[in-house]
């Protein structure tokens, strides 16, 4: 519904479930020109309410020039900045009154490293009170076999630091009766905290009552 | 009530209002009866202009200790629950305290109020000012109350009656204005004038259309008056209008923009007025601009076809379009609001209008959900049209044929996200 055009600057080094074994790459990061291209193009594309971005790819906060790149995005017209981010280097020094002072108002945390994201949502969600702005924290949760038992918790604790919306991205979970009622607990914890939680997964991951929580796509917010 | 004739009349009234506010009602109530002669001297006035989210018990100590004889509460939907606790404990503290109610979340359901709430003496219907006024003096001529015309009460033998309806106050301008008199000082922001009553629709889910009929207005003279002293007072930015449609017709539009402009062109600003935004033209838009005004209210309140029908609302989304469009180009934001819960809306209805809205990127959507209000026609037909709603003010939709409870949660908290998304923004 308010689309959010993904300009990337850099790819890989996202991390992924420790115990799912897969190790993450290193990050790379591209060229600032090269972002900034995207960024133009991006403006005279959108579809209103806009333009809008989000910084992501690799961790944004990790692009050596990431306050030129916001700064660019302000000159070039973009009026909801957002940038993605694993948390912890938002939850560092002064990064997250400094992103919104830049103009950033929109913080994607991939809630991976619970740890990480929870203080990253959490460093934003009081420099957002700080500075008095509109300003919202979302976070995607990639569900394994891992994790989906805790997802519930996941939620309430997101929500407590702050976040108003969340994304479990269950798609590479297989259905079962199992899996399903924790994402049901997880969506259901989320409305009574006031909080919207979204799935990504086959429709049969959840049942017709809860079928408002399908998203549509893996990218909207 | 039996009152002491050698004593004016102790009369102490009570608004509750969101932050910033004042109660607009409650100044034209004492402003009228200040104004009528046989009151003078008999009646003394109080108001506690307080906020909704003052504890009731803190509104009742400082009511008592004005040692009220009467004590009048305006009840809306939004502070009713309040109201009745401040009532309550000031029957119990001071029983010989007659308690009048008034508004709309009373006054459509007058009967139904006295029965269940024995606090409440008396409730008055409709319009408040004469009522009020005659109900004042019937106690200081120690004439039994129930009698006064537009009035609910309890007779002697204690069971509930109602007196007859009170004719709508044929000229408005017969009610002394609250900022003109003094009775209310206008606050910046939170000051409001009205220049006319009723509204030239009739949505189902709203009472203005409905409890005000015809459309009666404030001369301009009186108006230009109002105006004049909001723009000049000191300290005061902004102010707005309560009229439900402020660009009635053409040629009001011009005149309140030409009695505006000199002030606009000082720096005062007009928010949230309410406009019929099809209306709205780039001629229209200019006028507002010029009137200066920073922001304006407006509908669509559902696209979906089978909740507009239901709720007797036109809707031409060309012509809406047409009129956010022109706005934006004056550079005036745009408020645009959408109900969850109302009859014939599924929840995709709902998200679409959202979708609607956002898609004009009119500066503000915001959502609310459906109220179910006594003296509102879907009040009436709630049965017939299967609406559940919670009987206690301020009556939210619990369930409609179309949305259960469970997605009308749903829903509110997915459109508040989106809001809030939207908001964010540089
Ligand atoms: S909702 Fe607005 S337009 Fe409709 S009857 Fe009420 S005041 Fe009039």
């Amino acid at each position: 519904m308010l689309e959010f055009q993904l300009i990337e600057v850099g790819s890989g080094g996202r991390a992924s479930c420790a115990r799912c074994g897969a190790s993450p790459e290193a990050a790379t990061y591209l060229p600032t020109e090269e972002v900034i291209d995207c960024i133009r193009r991006a403006v005279l594309e959108y579809r209103p309410p806009g333009p809008n971005i989000r910084f992501g790819g690799a961790d944004a906060f990790g692009h050596p020039e990431l306050p030129v790149l916001v700064s660019a995005a302000v000159q070039e017209g973009v009026v909801r900045i957002g940038l993605e981010t694993d948390g912890s280097a938002l939850a560092a020094g002064d990064n997250a009154a400094g992103a919104l002072h830049a103009g950033v108002r929109h913080i994607h945390v991939s809630h991976v490293d619970a740890a990480g994201a929870l203080a990253g949502i959490a460093a934003w969600t009081q420099a957002v009170r700080a500075a008095g702005v509109d300003a919202v924290a979302t976070a995607t949760v990639p569900v394994c076999v891992h994790n989906v038992a805790e997802l519930a918790k996941a939620v309430a604790a997101m929500a407590e630091a702050g976040v108003a919306g969340i994304t479990v991205d269950a798609r590479s979970v297989s259905v079962s009766a199992e899996v399903t009622a924790y994402v049901v607990a997880a969506c259901d914890t989320g409305t009574v905290n006031s909080v919207w939680v979204e799935v990504l997964g086959p429709s049969d991951m959840l049942p017709e009552s809860h079928s408002l929580h399908r998203g549509e796509t893996g990218d909207s917010r | 009530m039996t009152h002491d004739s050698d004593n004016p009349l102790r009369t102490v009234l009570v608004g509750l209002n969101s932050p910033g506010y004042q109660s607009l009602a409650l100044g034209y109530l004492r402003a009228y009866a200040q104004a009528d002669a046989r009151l003078a001297g008999r009646v003394a006035f109080q108001t506690l202009d307080l906020t909704v989210d003052v504890d009731p018990w803190w509104v009742a100590y400082r009511a008592l200790d004005l040692e009220p004889d009467v004590i009048g509460v305006s009840v809306t939907c939004w502070n009713a629950r309040s109201a009745f606790e401040i009532c309550r404990i000031v029957k119990q503290a001071r029983p010989q305290t007659l308690v009048v109610m008034g508004g709309p979340e009373v006054g459509p359901i007058a009967e139904r109020v006295l029965e269940r709430h024995t606090e409440a003496d008396v409730v008055v219907r409709g319009e408040g000012e004469e009522t009020f006024s005659e109900l004042l003096y019937a106690i200081t001529r120690g004439r039994r109350v129930e009698y006064v015309d537009g009035v609910s009460a309890r007779a002697a033998d204690g069971s509930v009656v109602s007196a007859q309806e009170r004719p709508l106050i044929a000229s408005l301008d017969s009610i002394p204005s609250p900022y003109l008199t003094g009775v209310m000082s206008p606050v910046d922001g939170g000051a409001y004038i009205e220049s006319y009553r009723g509204c030239p629709h009739h949505c189902s889910y709203c009472f203005e259309g409905k409890g005000y009929g015809r459309i009666r207005r404030f001369s301009n003279e009186r108006v230009a008056e109002e105006i004049d002293l909001l723009a000049t007072t000191s300290g005061v930015h902004s102010f707005s209008f309560i009229d439900p449609v402020f660009n009635l017709t053409p040629d009001r539009l011009e005149w309140l923009a030409g009695r505006l402009a000199p002030h606009a062109v000082r720096g005062t600003r007009l928010h949230t007025v309410e406009v019929d935004i099809e209306r709205v033209d780039d001629a229209q838009a200019a006028l507002l601009a010029s009137a200066g005004v920073v922001s304006v209210e407006t509908g669509p309140q559902s696209i979906g076809a089978d909740a507009l029908a239901t709720c007797r609302r036109a809707f031409n989304p060309e012509r809406f379009v047409a009129g956010v469009e022109a706005l934006k180009r004056a550079g005036i934001s745009v408020e645009c609001d959408l109900i969850i819960g109302l009859p014939g809306d599924t929840v995709k209805d709902f998200f679409a209008g959202i979708e609607f809205c956002l898609d004009l990127d009119p500066g503000i959507v915001q959502t609310s959900t459906l109220h179910v209000l006594p003296g509102t026609d879907l009040y009436e037909r709630a049965e017939e049209l299967g609406l559940r709603y919670d009987p206690e003010p301020p009556h939210e939709i619990v369930s409609t044929p179309t949305i259960s409870y469970n997605d009308l949660r749903r829903a509110e908290v997915r459109a508040v996200f989106l809001q809030r998304q939207y908001r964010a923004r540089i």
